[in-house]
């Protein structure tokens, strides 16, 4: 029903501003396949925004950065590893592949956790702890993370979930 | 009030997408897509309508051989599109380019979450060449379009873009978009996560008060911009602080948690300054792609 307001809204005020002279002239002398392009790109990010899931509607996404849909405790998740002398120290999925850039892999290790799938979460700490282990000579990686698991009115509760990759069994 | 790119020349369209395909181009060298070789193949989640490719090929697909073959492909098709004189040939290479890039950005996002940097590039990079088909359809009916009628909607279409975030924040955060302490609960995750690039981490956020207060009466401002955004098509001292205050703002965003929206900063810059305004005045212009 908020979506569908926001939609009702956003909508509106894009009719207000093309009611703007230069735009209104422009939209009205603009061909017909110069507006189908157009209009087939507004709706495919529109779509993108109030109609589908992200992982069906890609490349159009829904556009949600900073805002606070997931209020509520914060959840968070993190990778350390040991040096030589054994010192403690964070290891960033961004360091670690720089092919993920700003794409926070650790999201994906967070939902994981949420859902206690840990023989997942293992495997894929070992991948990281592989790409890692030659540039650094970290030699362990650990996964701490923190989740909610109720949230809503009253006192949420989280919990703090730990996964060790020297846990995990040798390969056969 | 007058439209930005109302009568852009051809050269300003011609740069335009150029500077698409050339962003475009560093995108695909920056991005070692082979490393994902190391990523367990079960964690791959394929997106959009690359789900409807058959299970068995992702294996092959998220192989090193074929996604340095990708990437060599994906080089090859946008240097064709930027040596290529805009017509038949380049609205073919830029379409499979186009698709294949949207392609290649969803490979780490399948490992990951759903991420925006890139994807306004990807998203213009897709449009481009269908206002480049138009344009044929056009001149082939002897109504040559002139070049503001691609610029103008693609403009449009990137503002959008800031558009719908700023909406979607209102609606979700409401009366919180002016509470500093969520800003700073958000910010502080963020950094975390993220990890500090020099010494801006936590600890210099928590020890800056002013930058602090700063950065949390900044966060409504940013959002006002981006409500307004298409504004920047019309008024010229709007389209002046909307680009100052974005290119600060996602300065910010890589100082303080590394979120690169490199390619916004410079399609920014491409698509909001009147590269070749009034040369068409004076002189008439065809559309660049026939």
């Amino acid at each position: 029903m908020a979506l569908l307001f926001e939609a009702g809204l956003l909508l509106a005020g894009l009719l207000l501003l093309l009611r703007l002279t230069p735009l209104h002239a422009f939209f009205r002398g603009l061909p017909g396949p110069h507006a189908a392009v157009a209009f087939v790109f507004l709706f495919l990010l529109f779509g993108g925004q109030f109609l589908l899931e992200p992982k069906l509607s890609y490349p159009f996404l829904d556009w949600s950065m900073y805002s606070g849909r997931d209020r509520g405790p914060a959840e968070w998740c993190e990778l350390t590893g040991t040096d030589a002398e054994g010192n403690e120290v964070a290891l960033r999925p961004l360091e670690l592949m720089p092919v993920f850039k700003s794409m926070r892999p650790q999201r994906r290790l967070l939902r994981l956790a949420k859902r206690s799938e840990t023989r997942r979460p293992r495997k894929l700490l070992q991948a990281w702890g592989r790409c890692h282990e030659d540039q650094t000579g970290v030699d362990l990686v650990e996964l701490r993370a923190e989740v909610v698991t109720q949230a809503g009115p009253g006192e949420p509760k989280t919990r703090r979930v730990i996964f060790r990759v020297d846990e995990i069994p040798p390969q056969p | 009030m007058k439209l930005l790119h109302a009568d852009a020349d051809a050269g300003t369209l011609q740069l335009i997408r150029q500077g698409v395909l050339a962003l475009a181009l560093l995108v695909v060298a920056g991005m070692p897509a082979e490393t994902l070789t190391a990523m367990p193949l079960w964690a791959y989640e394929p997106l959009g309508p690359f789900r409807l490719l058959p299970a068995g090929w992702w294996e092959v697909i998220l192989s090193f051989p074929f996604l340095v073959g990708l990437r060599i492909t994906l080089a090859a098709l946008l240097t064709a599109a930027l040596l290529l004189r805009p017509g038949g040939w380049w609205i073919a290479v830029t379409m499979a380019a186009s698709w294949l890039l949207v392609f290649l950005l969803s490979l780490p996002r399948g490992f990951a979450d759903f991420s925006h940097p890139e994807l306004s590039l990807a998203i213009l990079l897709l449009a481009l060449p269908w206002f480049a088909l138009a344009d044929r359809l056009q001149a082939r009916c002897g109504r040559p379009s002139p070049p503001a009628h691609t610029l103008v909607p693609l403009t449009l279409l990137f503002l959008l873009t800031y558009v719908l975030p700023g909406v979607r924040r209102v609606f979700s955060m409401g009366a919180e978009l002016f509470n500093p302490e969520h800003t700073w609960a958000w910010m502080t995750q963020h950094l975390h996560e993220a990890g500090a690039l020099g010494p801006f981490d936590a600890a210099w956020l928590d020890a800056s008060p002013l930058v602090r207060w700063s950065l949390a009466a900044g966060f409504p401002f940013i959002t006002l911009l981006e409500l307004l955004a298409p504004l920047a098509l019309v008024s010229r001292p709007f389209r002046l602080v909307f680009l100052v205050a974005m290119l600060a703002f996602h300065a910010g965003s890589i100082l303080l948690y590394r979120l690169y929206f490199l390619e916004n900063m410079a399609l920014l810059v491409l698509l909001l300054i009147a590269w070749g305004q009034g040369s068409a005045r004076r002189k008439p212009q065809p559309a660049a792609a026939r």
